[in-house]
């Protein structure tokens, strides 16, 4: 066995991934709450007004991170999903679920912000426009998994036809990323790209993509910490969670 | 990798791609009727059913906005760059409708007129200061008069 | 400053948005600390018992 696939093999074992959770979510949060007081600061009192939307578009600080967050979220799921159905791991099993409150949150803020933004500066809180829908649909695929997964009273088999459903609902994903160019939307297309000029002024971009840094490692610590609570349920009746539940106690 | 694991890696990866292949269709043949609005061009050649409510897009020409003085009526012209369509609405307006912005125009034709029941003001993806704006402009209206310029040099 | 908290008269939709975030934020992240507890006391609760259990047949 070499050093990856043995590092791999540790790293996948439940005691070793909660010890290493447990040391790392702190810092992951503590890192996520500073980037993101910075980047509120700076786009909530730092970045100019836009020039045709005036303050309203600061909603885009909060929006735009957590949309995207919302995107790669469900993707992080599905990715453990597939792993989770192919191979069997425990980890990912736990890794998958966990993702999926964290995303439905994110998705939560999306579209209630993008309501909060749409009143002001289109006219309407709502419309049922492709972006919109999908958006939407993205959400009630959360709500799914997460029903599915507390649905059914064997703990592995709740994840793993809960994994199923979120990979069957993958397709949703480049639906909801490209519903602004395939149709006619009221939603205007992608500000920022990752190939070519983004469309925002540098002065308001620094935030968003702090904000965005912010949001992603938020995303990481608040699954591992739904990670750990996953493995301590799996494992309930091992040694090592016993030994936990002790110190805990004390 | 063992039999049984590279089983369940085709199976799941066979119903990922069923599922790939339905949504594709669905979206396929969805299409047309997945759109949110159209323009001033696809009414006039005929692609809205009459006495359809449905969605206008396009952008208010410059000088074409008339208020009425007694009443939230408003007439102006929607118009794609190509073809032009006379709108008709009573209420209140987004803050970001002006001449020259996007907007969606819900409702339905009335003799050669569109009759809106709602105005959704369109926002572009560009987002910059005032200061940048007025920069570009400034810049573009610089630029326009020697592009005018220049073929009559060449005579 | 009160021009500032105003947003050009969007301050309502502006900072409601900011809460919402924060809120939704900050219960996503007590929910998860809260399921790590109760899946703890579950465990010790489960040992309690055992731990009885054992006790009362000798």
């Amino acid at each position: 066995m070499n050093t990856l696939t043995y590092w791999f093999h540790k790293l996948g074992s439940p005691p070793t991934f909660h010890r290493i959770a447990t040391r790392v979510e702190p810092w992951c949060l503590a890192l996520a709450l500073a980037l993101g007081a910075i980047g509120l600061y700076g786009g909530f009192v730092l970045a100019p007004r836009d020039y045709q939307q005036g303050d309203a578009y600061r909603i885009i600080f909060v929006h735009v991170p957590c949309a995207w967050m919302g995107l790669f979220a469900y993707a992080f799921m599905a990715v453990n999903a597939f792993i989770a159905l192919v191979w069997r791991i425990k980890l990912n099993e736990v890794l998958a679920m966990a993702s999926a409150p964290v995303g439905a949150a994110f998705t939560f803020v999306t579209l209630v912000t993008g309501s909060l933004w749409g009143k002001p500066m289109w006219g309407t809180w709502w419309t049922w426009d492709a972006r919109l829908t999908s958006e939407l649909f993205l959400l009630f695929l959360y709500f799914g998994v997460i029903g599915l997964h507390n649905a059914i009273e064997d703990r592995r088999q709740a994840a793993r036809a809960a994994s199923f459903l979120a990979l069957v609902g993958v397709v949703n994903l480049p639906i909801v990323h490209f519903s602004v160019n395939w149709w006619n939307t009221l939603h205007q297309g992608s500000t920022v790209r990752l190939f070519g000029p983004s469309k925002i002024d540098a002065s308001m971009l620094w935030p968003l993509l702090l904000m965005a840094l912010a949001t992603h490692i938020w995303f990481f610590a608040s699954v591992l910490a739904r990670a750990r609570a996953g493995l301590i349920e799996l494992d309930a009746g091992k040694d090592w969670v016993r030994k936990l539940a002790q110190d805990d106690a004390s | 990798m063992t039999p049984t694991r590279k089983r369940r890696l085709i199976i799941v990866s066979l119903v990922l791609a069923a599922v790939a292949v339905a949504a594709t269709l669905i979206a396929l043949t969805l299409g047309e009727n997945t759109n949110y609005l159209y323009s001033p061009s696809e009414v006039h050649a005929g692609h809205v059913p009459a006495d359809a409510t449905f969605r206008l897009g396009g952008v208010v020409l410059e000088n074409s906005v008339k208020r009425a003085s007694d009443s939230l009526r408003v007439d102006f012209i929607v118009t794609d760059r190509f073809k032009e369509m006379p709108v008709q609405y009573t209420g209140i307006l987004p803050d970001l409708f002006r001449e020259g912005q996007s907007i969606v125009a819900t409702g339905k034709m009335q003799g050669d007129h569109f009759a809106a029941t709602q105005i959704l003001a369109k926002h572009d993806e560009t987002y910059m200061p005032p200061e940048v704006h007025d920069a570009i402009d400034k810049a573009k209206h610089a630029q326009a008069p020697l592009a005018g310029a220049a073929p009559e040099r060449e005579q | 400053m009160r021009e500032f908290f105003e947003m050009g008269g969007y301050g309502s939709y502006v900072w409601a948005s900011l809460a919402v975030f924060l809120t939704v934020m900050a219960v996503e992240l007590w929910s998860a600390r809260a399921q790590q507890r109760r899946q703890l006391a579950q465990v010790r609760d489960r040992m309690r018992r055992s731990a009885a259990r054992s006790r009362n047949t000798p």
